[in-house]
């Protein structure tokens, strides 16, 4: 029962996932030490874009919810006013169903025609 | 501010950002999003700078705030089961309270009569403190009171109402009022002769002479006439719906003709609804304050000084301020009675009084017009009404708590069925609300089944059903009753609610649950409580009764059990002399009349005359006050008093008119104002000369004789120092009568032939003295008997609670027992072993209550003069009684389980 269900799910999930989450969860299992700050770090260094935490915050949310990622709390700083990280790690599951993105997209990729042509 | 400009300047992100975030904010993300802005600030601070990094914070602070991050509201899914739990609830207590039907009887009777006497009480209450609210200027009118020549009193010199209108733009009107004993005596007869030549006659006491202003500044609603017109002239009178039954019955009296005295007409122009019983003034007859003008040749009504016999009223106006216009007094004073004041070497001062303050928070003032009630007395009550209900509480909650092991299995089962905590109170919130409303309803029908009884119990008639009573109409009645169900309900239920729902489902359903020792030791201090109110009361009930006991029958320095007092006449002719002694003659010829003597008072009043007296020779300064008492020459013998040196007056010595006294007057003294005197044997004083009638006019007086003293006034007030004339008009208010009770009717019935034959037309009344003077104990005894009603009310819900608890008690200790028994245990020695506690607790109970009594008890004594001593009989009884009672309980508790087969006990399980 428990195989059905998620099997389903998956198969929603990762037509659901979508460009930003995709990044933050890439960035999740790069990042050494993820939480919001340094994942929006991670990501304005790797794209150049800017990306407000509040926007990260909710993707992490999502995503956890999806059980790519699961968190728990970290230390405290003073840098933060005492307050502690919630640090985020990938799941399994969050590996796998980055891994048939891949896999979707290089089937893809080998589809185009032209791409050969063109670069020759 | 320097210390942060020494160090690194604080930078941080705005403070109301971050207030603002962590007030929306759910406290359990708070961690995650307020330390990374926090942290993404510092950095941004590095990266670009501060503004931008603050622009940053403020924006994200804001975009955070959506319903994401805002605290969790649970939806409240045990609500929808509402309206299911609370019938079951319901039904629940329902069960309960039909289960343990002595337990529900015993909390809801003892709670219905705590709450019964409360209501009773407050509406004794509410009735003491409306006394004089229904006038509808009580706000501003006010009673100008009098301290001067040693004494403060409620009247005032006729020259102050109007002088205080002239003076002053505050006072708005002045109105005086003045007993007819100033003017013709305590008593007048007033007669009435209709077409046919029918007369009908009453004397009557109750009558005063006030200002026309009188009736416009109270509020005496008019059935006839209309108060701003009551008194065209001189000859007009006001009389109570009452007095115009007794005279004219149901006819209108508007414009009839009454006699006074059978010589002066007055013509009825107005009838006012009978004065209500809460108004400090009583009278039934209101003449105009100037029909006596002309009566003292020159002196004058409006501007006498020297007479303070008059109660003087203010309106003022509604911005007036009563204490600046007090401030102003003594200068008033010093203007009107400087010289007075100097030449009677006493100063004299005047007070404002609201109106609605004489009543209950009056000082002792001399010359009130009625007995006043007692503040301390009202508070007193109230006080043991609460005292009441707080047992019952009490009651409920020791019931509740020690019936918490019976219950424990069926709160473990609950617990295990997931009732969670909350629910669990709420269920025995109900339980004891059922009980407190269920109390309610039975305390309201107590209440209106006692209600005449207790009306006849405190001589006040504060309505007979419960729609009469002024309390249902008050709103605020219904707040306190409210307020008593919800702090009933929630106080004697929390407790045991709290412990009821704490127990452990472990340990209660494994049946090891052993009684706690915390809720043993709360249950011995509240039942302890209980304890020392109970004796409080009794020990109180007990003084109330000696000392009311003892008044009534302490030694009044008079025979007074045979006196029959009789009204003298008030229509007569020159003949009167003749008449008198015919009168007296008659009389002598029966066996059964000892003696008869005319006087100008008798006990069990104050006397209306007072003035100075002092030695000849003396300076004003040693003045000293005595009452002036008019008598024949047989009120000596007829009163059974005795001469303590010198002779009683002669046949035909009487008081001359003032302006035939040139030799000094024979008078007599009691031994109290001989002793004002400075005379403290009785023989010192014989055939000295003193002066009396201070004021307008001073005689010399020859004092012939030393009486020896009586009680004039109630045994609170001391000996009043007494000074005796001869009588000038023979026949004074009262005549005397000593009599043989042997056939006391009989008497009467000659004596009233004998009335009727030497004066004709005047109405024959009379009355016995030992009535009319216990009549000033009313308000003592009425106190008594509420008290003792209230002690004994909260005895028996103490009581109640005893038994109770005990049958509680003796259950729980079956086993023990029965174990007791077959050990060879015999029943004198459980039923000790089982009352010491409680042998304990009344012990430590008395310990703290009698100290307590004792200064209350010593308190209330001192307002009499002449109390009893408090004896060992408060401390000793109220201890037996508790004693007592609960060994009774106990002992029966225990001798009736004990008496069982101790195998049936055993097995059982």
């Amino acid at each position: 029962m428990y195989i059905c269900y998620t099997s389903i799910n998956e198969i929603q999930m990762i037509e659901n996932l979508g460009h930003l989450e995709e990044s933050v969860l890439l960035l999740v299992m790069i990042v050494e030490e993820a939480y919001g700050v340094s994942i929006g770090e991670a990501y304005e260094k790797k794209t150049g874009q800017s990306i407000s935490i509040p926007a990260i915050h909710t993707v992490l949310k999502r995503l956890e919810k999806k059980g790519m990622v699961r968190s728990r709390m970290g230390a405290a700083t003073a840098e933060r006013g005492g307050r502690r990280k919630r640090i985020f790690e990938a799941t399994p599951y969050g590996f796998k169903v980055i891994a048939e993105i891949r896999e979707n997209r290089l089937q893809l990729w080998s589809l185009i025609p032209k791409l050969d042509i063109q670069h020759g | 501010m320097d210390k942060h400009a020494l160090n690194e300047p604080e930078v941080r992100p705005p403070r109301w950002a971050d207030r603002f975030l962590a007030w929306y904010c759910a406290p359990e993300l708070l961690d995650e999003i307020q330390g990374d802005l926090h942290e993404a600030f510092h950095r941004r601070r590095k990266k670009y700078n501060l503004r931008k990094a603050q622009r940053m914070f403020v924006a994200e602070v804001l975009l955070f705030c959506k319903p994401s991050s805002f605290p969790k509201f649970d939806y409240p899914y045990h609500l929808i089961n509402m309206p299911g739990m609370i019938s079951n609830y319901l039904k629940i207590a329902g069960r309960n309270t039909l289960k343990n039907k002595v337990f529900s009887l015993i909390n809801i009777f003892g709670l219905a009569i705590g709450l019964a006497a409360c209501f009773l009480i407050l509406q004794y209450v509410h009735f003491e403190l409306s006394y004089d609210q229904f006038h509808e200027q009580a706000d501003r009118i006010y009673r100008v009171i009098r301290e001067g020549g040693r004494t403060k009193g409620a009247t005032n010199h006729p020259g102050v109402g109007p002088a205080l209108k002239a003076d002053f733009p505050e006072v708005q009107e002045y109105a005086r009022a003045v007993h007819q004993s100033i003017f013709i005596g305590n008593l007048t007869t007033w007669s009435y002769i209709d077409e046919a030549g029918e007369v009908t006659v009453f004397n009557e006491e109750r009558v005063y002479n006030v200002d026309p202003s009188f009736l416009t500044m109270f509020s005496f609603p008019f059935v006839y006439g209309n108060p701003e017109h009551a008194f065209p002239n001189t000859s007009a009178v006001v009389i109570s719906e009452s007095i115009s039954k007794k005279f004219f019955g149901s006819d209108n009296p508007m414009g009839k003709t009454l006699l006074l005295n059978g010589q002066r007409p007055f013509t009825v122009t107005g009838v006012f609804q009978d004065v209500p019983e809460n108004s400090h003034i009583q009278f039934d007859i209101l003449v105009s304050y100037f029909f006596t003008e002309g009566w003292g040749g020159e002196w004058n009504h409006n501007w006498d000084w020297r007479w303070p016999e008059y109660f003087t009223y203010v309106l003022l106006n509604p911005q007036a301020k009563a204490e600046a216009l007090e401030a102003k007094f003594s200068d008033f004073a010093q203007q009107y009675l400087g010289e007075q004041m100097k030449e009677l070497n006493e100063e004299e001062r005047f007070f404002l009084q609201p109106v609605a303050d004489i009543h209950l928070k009056s000082p002792q003032l001399t010359k009130e017009q009625e007995v006043h009630g007692n503040a301390q007395t009202v508070y007193f009550l109230l006080l043991i009404a609460m005292m009441i209900l707080l047992i019952a509480w009490i009651n409920y909650i020791n019931l509740s708590t020690s019936k918490s092991i019976e219950r424990a299995q069926e709160v473990g089962l609950r617990k295990v069925a997931g009732a969670s905590r909350t629910q669990l109170i709420t269920q025995f919130l109900f339980e004891s609300a059922i009980v407190n409303f269920l109390a309610m309803g039975v305390s309201l029908i107590l209440v209106m089944v006692t209600l005449p009884f207790f009306n006849q119990l405190t001589g006040k008639n504060i309505g007979t059903t419960m729609l009469d009573l002024v309390l249902v109409k008050e709103y605020w009645f219904w707040l306190i009753l409210a307020g008593v169900f919800v702090f009933g309900s929630c106080c004697a239920g929390l407790y045991p609610a709290f412990v009821l729902s704490s127990f452990r489902i472990t340990t209660v359903l494994k049946g090891k649950f052993i009684r706690s020792r915390s809720g043993t030791t709360m249950r011995k201090i509240l039942v302890g409580f209980q304890f020392v109110i109970s004796i409080a009361l009794i020990a109180g009930t007990i003084m109330v009764f000696r000392q009311v006991t003892y008044m009534r029958n302490q030694d009044m320095g008079y025979v007074k059990d045979q006196l029959l007092i009789v009204k003298s006449p008030r229509i007569v002719d020159s003949t009167l002399q003749q008449r008198l002694e015919t009168f007296k003659t008659e009389l002598s010829r029966n066996p059964d009349i000892h003696r008869m003597a005319p006087s100008s008072d008798i006990p069990g009043k104050l006397i209306s005359q007072l003035n100075f007296i002092r030695n000849r020779g003396e300076g004003t300064d040693e003045n000293s006050i005595a009452y002036h008492v008019y008598i024949d020459r047989d009120f000596i013998e007829t009163y059974g008093l005795t001469m303590v040196a010198g002779r009683n007056f002669r046949e035909e010595e009487r008081l001359p008119p003032p302006d035939q006294r040139t030799d000094p007057v024979p008078v007599m003294v009691n031994e109290k104002a001989a002793a004002s005197l400075g005379y403290h044997e009785g023989e010192e004083a014989l055939h000295q000369l003193i002066i009396f009638g201070l004021g307008p006019g001073e005689w010399v007086g020859e004092i012939i004789g030393v009486v020896s003293n009586h009680h004039q006034q109630s045994l609170k007030a001391d000996y009043d120092p007494l000074l005796f004339f001869p009588i000038p008009g023979l026949l004074g208010q009262y005549f005397t009568i000593n009599l043989s009770m042997q056939r006391p009717s009989e008497t009467i019935s000659f004596i009233e032939q004998q009335y009727e034959a030497a004066f004709p037309d005047n109405p024959f009344e009379y009355f016995f003295l030992d009535d009319y003077f216990n009549r000033q104990y009313a308000a003592d005894q009425q106190f008594g008997s509420v008290f003792g009603l209230f002690s004994g009310l909260a005895l028996i819900v103490a009581c109640l609670g005893l038994f109770g608890l005990s049958t509680f008690m003796i259950s729980q200790r079956i086993k023990e027992i029965a174990i007791r028994k077959v050990l060879g245990a015999n029943l004198t020695s459980m039923v000790l072993l089982f009352s010491g506690d409680f042998l304990k607790l009344i012990l430590i109970a008395n310990l703290c209550a009698l100290p307590l009594v004792y200064l209350a008890v010593n308190q209330w004594l001192n307002n009499f003069a002449f109390h009893v001593n408090i004896g060992w009989l408060m401390f000793v009884l109220p201890a037996v009684t508790l004693l007592l009672i609960s060994l009774t309980t106990v002992s029966i508790q225990t001798i009736k389980t004990g008496l069982k087969n101790p195998i049936k006990s055993l097995r059982a399980e």
